[in-house]
């Protein structure tokens, strides 16, 4: 037997308390009415047969007391709301509710809530939890309040526009659950669970779903994907976007029903291009300068949230380069091969010269110096003005992430060292403005570098470091792996409050209809939904089940009939009174 | 204390001309003699032949029975069963339990020895008014004749309570009053601490006969108390802490039942009359219905 509302401790503890109060009750002296009589003669006999109460005097009316310490103690496990459950009910419940996008079809949710709460009803308080799992995870019962409580913290919940975090709360409870023998996990929703995931829970979990089953793809469709690239004529302030939307294929829209907008300006019909798949999209030649493009379906379907996708638009400004004279021809064939680049003779956003020319003036360089001026191979320089902007440079950090982005680590070094006989080394120090500075020898005719494929590579992001043109990136699918940075470390998403995204589970996608997001420091901010919200995985391998064995006593009885039997101790202390049997 | 009850209070003129009744019903029923007829133990002038017995000198020579000396030659006494008047003597209870509800008890008793003294004296008996409580008071030894029923009324009226009952000590002190053997009235509710049985025991050595009259109220019986009391003698001050439950209101009634049938029992033994009188209802109507079933006979 377990109790709801108190623990078996408190419970015996108020009887006990009860019972206390009770005998000192009965045993207190009471107020007497007084009473002129005309003789004490009989009452005598009859006092001497039921003498009055007093505090020292024998406990006499001892079944008395026992009746009305029953009573009491049948109100107050009333109150603790005793449970019996049979023998095989004696696992743990965790009960899920998903508050995902995907609950906000029409009816789910309060489908999913209505199964939740009949179920709850008929488990032991002590030994069952129910948890929301939305955007992030919130216990709303813990074990051991009542259920009733549940209702009221459920009036401000509904769907959340976020993927499903049911996966990443089952690893988390198999985490917590590990030793415990007998965990049953109940979903209430529609989230998808893998096979692979169920195997690789503990033997003493088991997880099934609570709630009836739905065909939740029929009759929606969303945007699974969503990104753009390179654009295919490669012009350099242009990006392609490619989009996918999947789902009831009934519902797959015509390219005529998807609205693609930049800024909250439609773009002209025809610019959406259906690929050969009948899922996929495209919109070429987008400008890219920082709008915000967004992706609408006009269609309606049974679920309006994957309807919506937004991506900002890189910045992809042309790089304003002056470039000396004194430099190898080569040098000028690679930048006019580079579409990001516009050679200047004026107000340059980089120059290109060799050490010691004042050609640009006070500009982000890439510079060239005599081997013997240098010791290092390449000296990146950052402006002072970093430090006292940003606080303390973080010289190692901002140098491996240079090389990175720059290919050095790329590049082979060994030959270099042999032909010029030193070592091979790259170095950050603080400078004026951002620079570069490589030795001269490097594009020098000694030395076939500028006669290699790296060489236009090198040039091309040694100008885009130096001008401070942003990354960004390429593509981002819905329930698939963001893809790795081009440099630098891992990403890092945050969401529109500034919060760490979970990054849990590799096929996370941070993405909610409603907001964007930023990843790291970058611009790049996206807007998708997770796909299994709007496609059925295939690998939904979570069985319904019901109660049924581990149905426990229901709770309600016990409100009933343990009132009922203190009215009917009641009843029958009054009868005993009446009958002369009770003081 | 209560305080006593006046003339008016006790003796309406509608109770006075009610006795007129009673004593003709009482004399009704008792034609051929009086309420208090008795056959003298003493031989002398009656009118009933009792015995002869020799002469001895001195002895009333109108009695010689002169036949029998004819006949005999010896001189022989008729002897005369010789009636005598008896004396009443009302013992009305004047303790506190009389005078408590409104002094119920005390004005029934009262107009119930009015009532009696009424009968006797209308048949020329003597009454005598000895109250009690603590203590008896002889407050007139004899009175007879129609005219002194008013002067009793008096004495009655005036009569003032006492303090507690103590009946067997009122009785010891009237038995050492060397009163004329008579017929003894006692009208009290026989509340007394000292219980039934000493009072049997005082009772015993009275020479009287003895009539026991019971006033009692129908709160005797059933008290009409519940809950948590502290119960105050009226008498002794002494309370009792109690708390009244139908069962002890059943206990209390089996002990009023049993004092009762004690008192019974008691008279029975003493052979003496035993008459309860409710308090609240009209003691003439009470004592005439006594006397029209003959139930009451001392």
């Amino acid at each position: 037997m377990s109790f709801a509302n108190l623990s078996p401790l408190a419970v015996a503890g108020g009887i006990a308390a009860l019972a206390a109060v009770l005998y000192v009750l009965q045993r207190l002296r009471i107020r007497f009415r007084e009473q002129r009589v005309a003789t004490l003669l009989f009452w005598k006999e009859a006092l001497n047969e039921a003498p009055v109460r007093r505090l020292t005097r024998d406990f006499r009316h001892l079944w008395a007391y026992l009746l009305i310490l029953a009573i009491c103690s049948l109100l107050w496990l009333a109150l603790a709301e005793p449970q019996w459950r049979d023998e095989g009910g004696s696992e743990f419940h965790v009960l899920l509710l998903d508050g995902s996008a995907g609950m906000a079809r029409q009816g789910r949710f309060q489908s999913a809530v209505a199964d939740l709460e009949r179920d709850l009803a008929r488990l032991p308080a002590d030994r069952r939890q129910v948890i929301w799992s939305g955007a992030g995870a919130e216990t709303l019962l813990h074990p051991g309040e009542h259920h009733l409580l549940l209702q009221g913290r459920l009036t401000q919940k509904m769907p959340e526009a976020v993927p499903a975090s049911i996966t990443r709360q089952l690893v988390q409870l198999a985490s917590v659950h590990r030793d415990e023998s007998s965990v049953q996990v109940r979903i209430y929703g529609d989230a998808p669970v893998s096979a692979a995931l169920l195997a690789s829970l503990p033997a003493g979990m088991s997880v099934v779903r609570g709630s009836t089953d739905a065909k939740h793809s029929a009759g929606n469709a969303g945007i699974t994907a969503l990104g753009v690239a390179q654009a295919a004529s490669r012009k350099w302030g242009v990006v392609d976007l490619l989009f996918r939307v999947e789902g009831d294929a009934a519902q797959l829209p015509d390219t005529d029903q998807i609205v693609v907008a930049i800024d909250d300006r439609p773009l002209p019909d025809g610019s959406v291009v259906a690929d050969a798949d009948g899922i996929s999209y495209r919109v070429s030649d987008l400008p890219a300068d920082g709008g915000l493009l967004s992706v609408a379906i006009a269609d309606e379907d049974s679920l309006a949230l994957d309807n919506r996708a937004q991506l900002r638009l890189p910045r992809r400004k042309s790089i304003r380069v002056q470039l000396s004279d004194t430099l190898p021809a080569a040098m000028a064939a690679v930048l006019r091969a580079d579409a990001a680049v516009e050679l200047v003779d004026s107000n340059p956003d980089v120059v290109i010269r060799n050490q010691g020319e004042a050609l640009g003036g006070q500009v982000a360089a890439l510079e060239f110096v005599e081997l013997g001026l240098q010791d290092e191979a390449f000296v990146l320089g950052y402006p002072e003005r970093v430090d006292s902007a940003n606080g303390p440079v973080d010289a190692p950090a901002l140098l491996r992430a240079a090389v990175q982005r720059l290919g050095l680590d790329n590049i082979d070094a060994t030959d270099l060292a042999d032909t010029t006989q030193r070592p091979v080394e790259v170095a950050m120090r603080p400078a004026s403005e951002w620079t570069i500075s490589v030795w001269r020898e490097l594009i020098g005719d000694d030395y076939n570098f500028v006669r290699t494929r790296s060489f236009p590579l090198f040039v091309a992001q040694s100008l885009r470091w130096l001008a401070g043109v942003e990354q960004w990136y390429p593509y981002l699918a819905a329930g698939h792996p963001v893809p790795a940075p081009p440099v630098g470390d891992a990403p890092t998403f945050v969401d529109a409050g500034g919060r760490a995204l979970d990054t849990l589970g590799a096929d996370f996608i941070p993405a909610r209809a409603d907001q964007l997001h930023r990843l790291g420091g970058e611009p790049l901010e996206v807007s998708l939904i997770h796909r299994d919200t709007t496609v059925v995985p295939a690998d939904n391998a979570l069985p319904s089940a019901g109660l049924g064995a581990f149905d426990i006593d229901v709770t309600r009885d016990s409100l009933i009939w343990l009132p009922l039997l203190a009215l009917l101790g009641l009843l029958a202390e009054w009868w005993l009174y009446r009958k002369g049997q009770m003081p | 204390m209560s305080t006593a009850l006046t003339f008016d209070e006790l003796f309406d003129p509608g109770f006075l001309a009610s006795l007129t009744h009673l004593s003709i019903t009482a004399r009704r029923v008792a034609a051929g003699g009086r309420f208090g007829e008795k056959l003298s133990r003493d031989i002398g002038s009656g009118i009933e032949f009792k015995d002869f017995r020799p002469y001895t000198s001195g002895d009333d020579l109108r009695r010689i029975d002169w036949n029998i000396y004819k006949r005999l030659g010896r001189v022989f006494l008729r002897l005369y069963e010789e009636q005598q008047d008896l004396p009443l003597y009302l013992m009305p209870d004047l303790s506190q339990s009389m005078y408590e509800e409104r002094a119920l008890r005390a004005r029934a008793a009262l107009k119930a020895a009015l009532a009696i003294a009424a009968i006797s004296m209308n048949q020329n008996d003597s009454a005598g008014l000895v109250p009690f409580g603590e203590d008896v008071e002889v407050i007139t030894k004899g009175k007879s004749g129609k005219a002194n029923i008013m002067r009793l009324a008096r004495y009655l009226s005036g009569l003032e309570p006492q303090a507690k009952t103590d009946l067997a000590k009122s009785l010891d002190k009237l038995g050492s009053l060397n009163l004329r053997p008579g017929l003894l009235v006692i009208i009290s509710d026989f509340f007394d601490p000292a219980g039934l049985q000493r009072i049997a025991a005082t009772l015993a050595k009275i020479r009287h006969r003895v009539l026991l009259i019971q006033v009692t109220l129908a709160t005797d019986a059933d008290p009409g108390l519940q809950g948590e009391l502290r119960l105050r003698d009226c008498e002794t001050d002494e309370v009792a802490d109690i708390a009244v439950t139908p069962a002890v209101l059943k206990r209390y009634q089996k002990a009023y039942d049993r004092f009762c049938d004690e008192l019974a029992a008691l008279a029975k033994k003493r052979k003496a009359g035993l008459l309860r009188l409710d308090a609240e209802g009209d003691v003439v109507l009470q004592l005439a219905r006594l006397f029209e079933t003959g139930s009451l006979a001392v």
